[in-house]
């Protein structure tokens, strides 16, 4: 009787801990909504948080795809800023779509680059993406040097209203986030192309033996990266009207720790675009609310570190119990067979 | 019985070649720090490869040549420890807030003993709890930055600051700034460390496979455990000797140092033990950031081509060895 209800608390524990992040967030909204009952829980406040954290939903979505295929890529916030700095450039100069294309085809090349050198001459990915970062960094400072280092002037207004524009009450990057993950997650859920990418990043061997092409999934997701990277500094352009060599700094962090965060949610262990949502909502409510609270921004960073080691810390005990309740499965099938064959 | 064909010579000495280069590819980072001397030389005569000019390169790496040691011992144990750079700044800062109110003797133990501190933390969530290194660190620093910059509100700490602590990091003796005899001793110490005492041993062993070490009575939680508390005193002790530098605790002094460190150790880790972190290579590679970037002032390269040229020979310094690899045949690791 007593060893059932251990059990039986196990396979709650297993259940509701695998949702962990989800109640954090549930959590986190409830309090704010008691402290700060007339701002916090409105509709429109709730918009704003999901306004608030497209850019970085955006740019963190295309980081999963990197981690899922087991590479890192630091270069997405560089390749953020380069394609907000480019799309400011040129935006003056050319039709509004062909200079967003461009630009996007060439955030596209940067991760094709870094995909081809990894792939090719067997670096470590986290080694040439520092150096695509450094190289784009500069490449940015130069860009922008002969304006002071800021790009504002000379951008269409219509440009403008993408990022501070809604419908229907919801801002427009909103509906861009939402597509962009929803193609995300179908890829990574529903297609071909994303078991593969979870193949290759849970053993690459085993999937050159499945006969995945490792190269090509590598690549697809230094691409893919890259180019939502840049799709997040064009739509910085337009939610703040200018563009600056540091714009896209704090996304390389900031994306890693969503990413971090969804990996220890729902499917533990993975890098998935659903749990990529989530651990975004968390980065977006803590910001909305402790700023809504007063706190300083700065302390606001210390919350962030410690909610991602807190949530890292109780996917990893998920992960000890669920592990040990398998071994107790399979040793416990073990033995009711062998008993079996002992009545035989 | 059949001749051998004439290009069967030619094929050979190829083929010896190309044996030769995976141990070539072990001093190719040297060769390329002795080329990049070679033409900061002839560019500069008058400047570059003058004794005041060498001096001042060591001068300039003695800061980030004390974080990357550290790092190196994270890096040879498989841990990514990203809160090196966030713990300088932390130290910087404290260093200059303890200064004003104690004696410079009590303040900096006081602070090497907060990255003891950060170092337990980083290596308990690691390697007891078993996160990964990496979002540990991550997490770490990015609440040490919060710290920082709520600390002292954007703002420097520079008051009250003595002149001995600020002799430290400015004062030389025998024409060689005191920083430099700080980076060499703890680089001996490291090297002999690894090299020479069952420390290193266990340190390589734990790096290589963790499994094996722990079955040979290797206690391998303590190891990284140590490694941490290694890495977090050296970027510590790096951020006191930053605010004796600059004479003050800045917020944002040490960011640039996080990026640097991890390139010297990677570019180190080409040389020597090929394909393993080495505190030698990180010596070399350091030694490679600094003479790149006093040769590129010197040149008067405006600083943001500094930076594309520092991303793209590091991202050719580690591909070649990769190339070279690839030719060869062997697999790192």
């Amino acid at each position: 009787m007593k060893r059932s209800a251990k059990y039986r608390m196990e396979r709650i524990g297993l259940t509701v801990g695998r949702f962990g992040t989800v109640i954090g967030l549930l959590l986190l909204v409830t309090v704010f909504a008691i402290l700060k009952p007339n701002v916090f829980p409105t509709a429109r406040n709730l918009l704003n948080i999901l306004n608030q954290i497209s850019l970085l939903g955006i740019c963190a979505g295309s980081l999963t795809i990197c981690l899922a295929v087991g590479e890192f890529d630091l270069s997405v916030g560089a390749v953020a800023t380069l394609g907000a700095v480019l799309t400011a450039g040129w935006l003056p100069h050319m039709h509004p779509v062909l200079a967003v294309l461009a630009v996007l085809a060439i955030c596209l090349l940067v991760g094709l680059t870094n995909g081809l050198i990894i792939t090719t001459l067997r670096v470590s990915s986290f080694m040439t993406t520092l150096g695509m970062m450094t190289v784009l960094t500069g490449f940015s400072y130069w860009y922008t040097s002969g304006s002071g280092s800021i790009l504002y002037s000379g951008i269409p207004k219509w440009f403008l209203q993408i990022g501070k524009g809604s419908f229907l009450h919801i801002p427009y990057l909103v509906f861009v986030m939402s597509v962009v993950l929803i193609i995300l997650h179908m890829l990574m859920n529903h297609t071909s192309t994303g078991r593969h990418i979870y193949a290759v990043g849970g053993d690459a061997e085993a999937a050159r033996f499945a006969g995945i092409s490792v190269r090509g999934m590598k690549i697809f997701g230094f691409a893919l990266s890259g180019t939502l990277a840049g799709l997040t500094g064009v739509l910085l352009v337009a939610r703040l009207g200018l563009a600056e060599p540091t714009i896209g700094d704090r996304f390389l962090f900031d994306a890693f720790t969503v990413v971090f965060l969804g990996a220890a949610s729902i499917r533990i262990g993975q890098f998935h675009i659903l749990g990529t949502l989530i651990g975004a909502l968390i980065m977006g409510t803590i910001f909305n609310g402790f700023t809504l609270l007063d706190v300083p921004y700065h302390l606001q960073l210390v919350v962030q570190g410690a909610i991602l080691i807190a949530a890292v810390t109780a996917a990893g005990l998920w992960q000890g119990l669920s592990q040990s309740v398998r071994l107790r499965n399979v040793r416990g099938e073990y033995k009711s067979s062998e008993t079996r064959q002992d009545a035989e | 019985m059949l001749s051998k064909p004439p290009w069967e010579a030619a094929c050979n000495t190829w083929r010896g070649a190309l044996r030769a280069l995976p141990k070539l590819r072990r001093y190719g980072i040297i060769v390329s720090l002795l080329l990049l001397f070679a033409i900061f030389s002839i560019m500069r005569p008058e400047i570059f490869p003058t004794t005041g000019n060498l001096i001042s390169i060591l001068k300039q790496i003695s800061l980030l040549g004390i974080l990357s040691a550290g790092l190196t011992v994270c890096l040879v144990l498989g841990d990514f420890d990203l809160s090196v750079a966030a713990v300088a700044t932390w130290s910087g800062v404290m260093v200059a807030a303890l200064l004003p109110q104690m004696s410079m003797w009590a303040a900096i133990p006081l602070v090497v003993a907060m990255g003891v501190g950060i170092g337990l933390v980083n290596g308990f969530f690691s390697a007891v709890v078993g996160i990964s290194p990496f979002i540990v660190t991550l997490a770490t620093q990015t609440m040490l930055r919060g710290l920082t910059l709520w600390y002292t509100g954007g703002y420097s700490l520079y008051s009250g600051i003595p002149k001995a602590f600020v002799r430290i990091g400015r004062g030389t003796a025998l024409g060689i700034p005191y920083l430099v005899y700080i980076m060499l001793l703890i680089y001996i110490l490291i090297y002999v460390a690894a090299n020479h005492m069952a420390f290193g041993k266990r340190l390589y062993a734990v790096g290589g496979n963790p499994t094996a070490s722990r079955y040979s009575g290797i206690r391998v939680i303590r190891v990284h455990l140590l490694g941490f508390v290694i890495s977090g005193v050296l970027a510590a002790l790096t951020g006191v000797l930053l605010a004796a530098r600059l004479s003050s605790g800045q917020p944002r002094a040490g960011e640039g140092l996080l990026l640097n460190a991890f390139a010297a150790c990677f570019l180190g880790a080409t040389a020597f033990r090929a394909g393993r972190f080495n505190i030698l290579g990180t010596f070399v590679g350091v030694l490679f950031i600094g003479v790149l970037n006093n040769g590129l002032v010197i040149l008067g390269v405006p600083f943001y081509l500094q930076y594309v040229i520092q991303g793209a020979i590091l991202i050719l310094a580690i591909a070649a060895s990769g190339l070279a690899r690839s030719l060869s045949g062997t697999k790192a690791h």
